[in-house]
């Protein structure tokens, strides 16, 4: 009988590293899609490219313990996606500061716009009881 | 819509501080009819022909990724009773949006008292 201590499969032991990285990856647009169907709160996921990234890190970790094609495949995989993710929220998604005629103090200028229905709106409409808040939106967002 | 929905679930706040909430985009009428279904406590503006998204200068110079139909950029503007602006919005990025209770706070504290 052999009382010789077993060694470690490296294999085994960094597979931890993989899995965990492909969770934390897949968990970046899980928590986006509860931050929008939940909680319902329009802001930037930063978190989205932070998980990718840290996933790619654990990843690279299983690749260094143990090679093999499917971690290669799985590190091009989530380093694409973390990629993409940092340009978009960072890059892509920024929008240029105000740059129009508007200013606090400033009354409306003249406009000619409609309503759903079809009716005039014009800046004549905002004068009176109440005041006013304008929101441009777009798409379906 | 997660914006107008929320704008509009929140409305009594607005109503509470006197303050009617126009949301505007470069819908055309029978799109916006639709939204003012879905959103009847908010005033719809189809600015299909730009007429108030060139006045308050909001038009983004991208196309839109949908239908590449041009497109406001998102831009709140808070107006009082004078129609005298009292506070111009803009997020850093496309994907952010005021809450309405952000809304309601930047209504407290820039158009509280104006007459």
């Amino acid at each position: 009988m052999s009382t010789e201590p077993a060694t470690p499969n490296p294999r085994r032991s960094s597979r931890l590293f993989l899995w965990l990285g492909v969770l934390i990856t897949i968990l970046g647009p899980a928590l986006y899609a509860a931050q929008i169907i939940q909680a319902r709160r329009l802001t930037t996921p930063w978190y989205l490219p932070t998980s990718a990234t840290i996933g790619l890190a654990l990843v690279l970790w299983s690749i260094i313990k143990a090679r093999t094609i499917t971690r290669f495949a799985l590190l091009a995989v989530i380093g694409l996606f973390a990629v993409a993710q940092w340009f978009f929220v960072a890059a892509l998604s920024r929008l240029p500061e105000y740059a129009g005629p508007m200013a606090m103090g400033r009354p409306l200028p003249h406009f000619t716009s409609k309503r759903a229905d079809g009716s005039a709106f014009t800046e004549r409409d905002l004068a009176g009881t109440q005041n006013s808040a304008i929101v441009f939106f777009r798409g379906r967002w | 819509m997660i914006e107008l929905g929320q704008l509009e679930a929140h409305h009594d706040e607005f109503d509470r501080r006197q303050t009617r909430v126009i949301v505007a985009s470069t819908e055309n009428t029978g799109d916006a009819k639709q939204t003012q279904t879905d959103f009847p406590h908010l005033i719809i503006v189809a600015d299909s022909e730009h007429g108030l998204i060139n006045a308050l200068g909001v038009m983004d110079s991208r196309r839109s990724p949908a239908n590449g139909g041009s497109m406001a950029a998102p831009t709140t503007f808070l107006v009082d009773k004078n129609g005298v602006v009292g506070w111009v919005f803009r997020p850093s990025r496309v994907i952010e949006r005021l809450s309405p209770g952000d809304l309601a706070a930047a209504i407290d504290q820039n158009l509280a008292g104006r007459r």
